[in-house]
């Protein structure tokens, strides 16, 4: 017996021969009980570890003991809405927050334009169907919002707005994050009573968005932006439109600061939504949004801790400005 | 003549529905409890039966099921069900088991017997040596398995046991060991040998 005829007998075993080797093999069996002894030998084997110990008394109460000790239930966060919510809250940023069709309006700090830079290489020029081009069909408080990005757009009340937005900067009483783009207030929706409980809200966003700039120094820390002042004030005014974002509703607050938070990064984008997925990878679930926008593709991922989801946007068809 | 055996052998886990599967992994990386209970009573009995094959210890194998569970079950959430739960938690296991002998292999200060060619600190290092109170226990059928399986060589082991236990057909076992299907192939065969050997010599 030679280590051939082993390995070709437990491959056997475990139905692992390709048809023409296992044919032979039979063929060899019938006429060689010295090989089916062997088998047998081996099928003995299978039968010996094949037998079924019980869990130990207590294994399961040890077990969920462990698992609430180590993983005690999730508060609602940012970084834990569903899909509705992430929908929902895509489509507001398509539908509300770019003035104009087919536009990407990016910030990149350095530490991220690296990233940004390879996402772009592996995905090519798509022609954007006709049927994706259509202007969605927007809500009233989306065309309240939308009328006010149309007066930034056309150069109304940007310089206002960005005044307004240092005043408030001064005015916080409570210090703002390290993220550069942390440095915007939030925006309370008119005639909203501030309320104990809002503050606690207020104050535990801050804490998170801090958790969330944690997560990438590098791309947070007043590093400064390529692009001089015109780009820090185009930022700014970005900032001002993901803050208004946050007036909507807590889905909508979430993405908002999601988008901003981690990177520095802003990414507005106006289009279709042509999909919302999700991806597995490296242990953790990356929800992917593709929309439809302009002639050209790109893609940016926002990197957030360890545990929670990482957003993806795919913007097919957009057009760089 | 008869056939080979069937590649997935009964678990006595009751089939359950993907989706409803994928509900609760993303429960539990919710922290719900409840969740976790349920996946853990249909996934522990097969993950521990694995455990104490390959270790041959009830408190080490509890300590490895336990913390697979524990560790891996919250990090599923979105889990796509193109494998088994119980492929994938296997897997996790293997690696943890893995790590702890090569941490034990890099502690060691005695010299232990080594293959001159393994590099691997796993290849170099079985937790299978001869263990006198281990031995004690070969005083019956089922003793003399844990033994034998216990000084098969530890890639070897897992191959096979991964064939066996887990019932992963032998490109899944490549996928979860990072090696040629081939190789696999060897390893499982050589267990087999070695283990009908060692048997021969504990229980004869």
């Amino acid at each position: 017996m030679n280590e051939r005829d082993d390995i070709l007998l437990s491959a056997w075993l475990d139905g692992e021969l390709a048809p023409a080797e296992r044919k032979a093999l039979e063929e060899r069996l019938e006429r060689e009980p010295e090989l089916l002894a062997r088998l047998e030998q081996f099928r003995e084997l299978s039968a010996a570890l094949d037998d079924d110990p019980a869990l130990p008394a207590g294994f399961l109460e040890r077990t969920g003991a462990r698992f609430r000790a180590e993983h005690p239930p999730a508060r609602k966060s940012r970084a834990r809405w569903g899909w509705a919510g992430l929908a929902a809250a895509a489509i507001l940023l398509a539908a509300i927050v770019l003035p104009r069709e087919g536009e990407i309006r990016e910030l990149t700090a350095p530490a991220v334009a690296q990233s940004e830079n390879e996402l772009s290489e592996q995905v090519a020029a798509d022609p954007v169907p006709d049927d994706v081009q259509a202007e969605p069909e927007l809500q009233p408080i989306e065309e309240k919002l939308l009328s006010k990005t149309r007066e930034q757009d056309a150069g109304v009340g940007r310089e206002e707005r960005l005044d307004a937005t240092k005043q408030k900067k001064e005015a916080e009483a409570v210090p703002p994050p390290a993220a550069p783009t942390a440095a915007a207030p939030r925006k309370r929706a008119p005639g909203a009573a501030k309320s104990a409980d809002a503050d606690r809200a207020m104050a535990l966003e801050r804490q998170n968005f801090r958790s969330l700039a944690d997560a990438a120094p590098a791309a947070v820390e007043g590093t400064p932006l390529p692009g001089g002042d015109a780009l820090a004030a185009e930022r700014s005014w970005l900032i001002e439109d993901a803050v208004r974002l946050q007036e909507l509703s807590g889905a909508t607050t979430d993405v908002a600061h999601e988008l901003l938070a981690p990177t520095g990064r802003v990414l507005l984008v106006r289009g279709t939504i042509l999909e919302c997925r999700g991806q597995w990878r490296s242990g953790t679930v990356v929800p992917t949004l593709v929309l439809a926008g302009g002639p050209t593709t790109r893609s940016c991922a926002f990197p957030v801790p360890p545990g929670d989801a990482a957003i993806e946007v795919v913007v097919e068809g957009a057009r760089d400005e | 003549m008869r056939r080979h055996r069937e590649r997935i052998p009964d678990s006595g886990v009751s089939p359950h529905e993907p989706a409803e599967e994928a509900r609760l992994l993303e429960r539990i990386r919710q922290g719900d409890a409840e969740a976790f209970d349920t996946i853990c009573r249909r996934e522990a009995p097969r993950l521990y039966r694995f455990a104490l094959r390959l270790t041959g210890d009830v408190e080490t194998a509890e300590e490895l099921a336990q913390e697979t569970l524990v560790k891996t079950l919250p990090k599923l959430g979105g889990f796509e069900g193109r494998s088994r739960l119980s492929t994938y938690l296997a897997g996790a296991l293997s690696n943890l088991w893995k790590n702890r002998l090569r941490s034990k292999a890099r502690s060691k200060v005695v010299d232990i017997a080594r293959p001159d060619d393994a590099t691997d600190p796993l290849e170099r290092f079985s937790d299978a040596a001869p263990d006198p109170e281990r031995a004690l226990d070969a005083t019956d059928r089922a003793g003399a398995i844990r033994e034998a399986v216990g000084r098969l060589e530890p890639e070897r082991r897992l191959a096979l046991l991964l064939c066996e236990v887990e019932g992963m057909s032998y490109e899944a076992i490549a996928e979860t060991t990072g090696v040629p299907i081939g190789t696999v192939r060897s390893r499982i065969a050589r267990a087999r040998g070695e283990l009908r050997r060692l048997l021969a010599e504990l229980w004869p």
